[in-house]
């Protein structure tokens, strides 16, 4: 990320009201005094700060970028700077004096996956943490719900051929395989957000995966433009924060367009064979595959995946 | 239909239902989204894997493959069984009961 893009970043997490109230909350609720906290990820170090509030003797804030930079300006600005560490490595990389009792993070996407939460905070887990150590968040969903929004459908779109007498079909087809980032209105739900995948910090696997086969009673009529995918995360007792429709300052939705948008109303159902995977080796894949049906005959079916949508990795194992 | 374990000249095989693929210039590239993997083949191997788009026995591969490439049947056949059964363990094809 370019430092100005990265300024703009936190600067819009900093000043998300609902983001920052919830951490605060939960860190006051979770840190106990003298204990050691690992902040995984710190980015601006606002979650390092807030534990030092809470009474936290010591700080190790992990970051790669360059946010490290106003991380250390902003502990030092309020009188932390002796209680919080620095570390500007990868998280594999690092090694301490002294186990964590807690970790802090918020290593999430709008739609849950997509900086490799599992994967680090399952590293950090495993080896930097006390085995009666608490994570936070502790469980994150991921919700999903078919949509109707022609607004943001059209984003996905490419000029028609006869706007400049050019085929845009090659760049159509990956456009249609990018999810794309919006603030989705929720009266967009043509159904109920359904549960696609449960992450729960103590015990999850090293990597985020998931695999769900939804089914979707159509609640009201409407063009299915795609899927709204959003994130609730449980952060302390008590405390929850999501981005549910239409999200909130800090996050907006994910939105995985349809490649071809289909007439639903009440009486069909739309299935949903929801796959993805995010970790190093296999960073932020999804697959959605959809069947629009009424009874038993299938009105629309459509395989996606964001596979369809880049370039593979040079790593990839060559057949000759 | 299931995941083969070792796959024999009558197998019945085709591409895998759970992998990604698309094509990319010349080549063919795919993602086994469980195993974590990138795959990609060649214009060379690329005949063979259009032809298990539809279930074929490895017979039946070999005869199309000897007959459109004119070369010896006893090394096509130890060739495609090699290919197939390295494809079948990285879980790219399956067994067609």
């Amino acid at each position: 990320m370019a430092d100005n893009d990265l300024i703009s970043f936190h600067r819009k997490l900093l000043n998300a009201p609902e983001r920052m109230q919830a951490y605060r909350e939960a860190i006051f609720k979770t840190v106990r005094p003298d204990d050691v906290v690992l902040d995984v990820g710190c980015g601006s170090g606002i979650l390092g700060l807030f534990a030092c509030q809470a009474g936290a003797r010591r700080v190790y804030a992990i970051e790669q970028s360059n946010a490290i930079s106003v991380a250390s300006e902003l502990a030092a600005a309020n009188g932390f700077a002796d209680r919080i560490v620095y570390i500007n490595k990868d998280i594999k990389e690092v090694h301490l004096d002294e186990q964590a009792d807690v970790i802090v993070s918020e290593l999430i996407s709008k739609g849950v996956i997509g900086q490799k939460m599992a994967e680090t905070i399952g590293y950090c887990r495993d080896h930097l943490l006390k085995t009666d150590g608490r994570i936070l968040p502790n469980q994150v969903e991921l919700f999903i719900a078919p949509i109707e929004d022609n607004v943001i459908y059209r984003k996905t779109q490419l000029p028609e051929k006869s706007e400049y007498d050019l085929d845009f079909t090659p760049f159509a087809r990956r456009s249609y395989n990018s999810p794309l980032s919006a603030h989705i209105p929720a009266h967009s739900l043509l159904s109920t957000g359904q549960i696609a995948y449960r992450y729960d910090a103590p015990t999850a696997a090293n990597f985020d995966s998931f695999d769900a086969k939804l089914v979707f009673e159509v609640e009201k009529a409407g063009m299915l433009h795609g899927f709204c995918a959003w994130f609730s995360s449980v952060l302390a007792e008590g405390v929850v924060m999501s981005n549910k429709p239409p999200g909130i300052a800090a996050w907006d939705n994910l939105f995985l367009p349809l490649a071809q948008p289909a007439h639903v109303e009440p009486g069909i159902t739309i299935e949903l064979s929801l796959k993805g995977r995010d970790d190093s080796q296999m960073p932020f894949i999804w697959i959605w595959n959809t069947t629009v049906r009424s009874n038993s005959q299938i009105l629309a079916e459509h395989r996606q995946s964001t596979f369809f949508a880049k370039i593979p990795p040079v790593s990839a194992k060559m057949y000759k | 239909m299931s995941v083969a374990a070792t796959i024999v000249i009558g197998s019945n095989i085709k591409q895998s239902d759970s992998i990604l693929v698309q094509s990319l210039d010349d080549d063919i590239v795919m993602a086994n989204i469980d195993s974590g993997h990138y795959f990609g083949v060649d214009q060379t191997s690329k005949r063979i894997w259009e032809l298990l788009e539809q279930p074929v026995t490895v017979a039946d591969l070999c005869t199309r493959i000897v007959k459109e490439y004119d070369v010896e049947p006893a090394k096509c056949e130890q060739e495609v069984l090699s290919f197939v059964n390295e494809l079948a363990r990285e879980g790219l094809i399956q067994v067609v009961v």
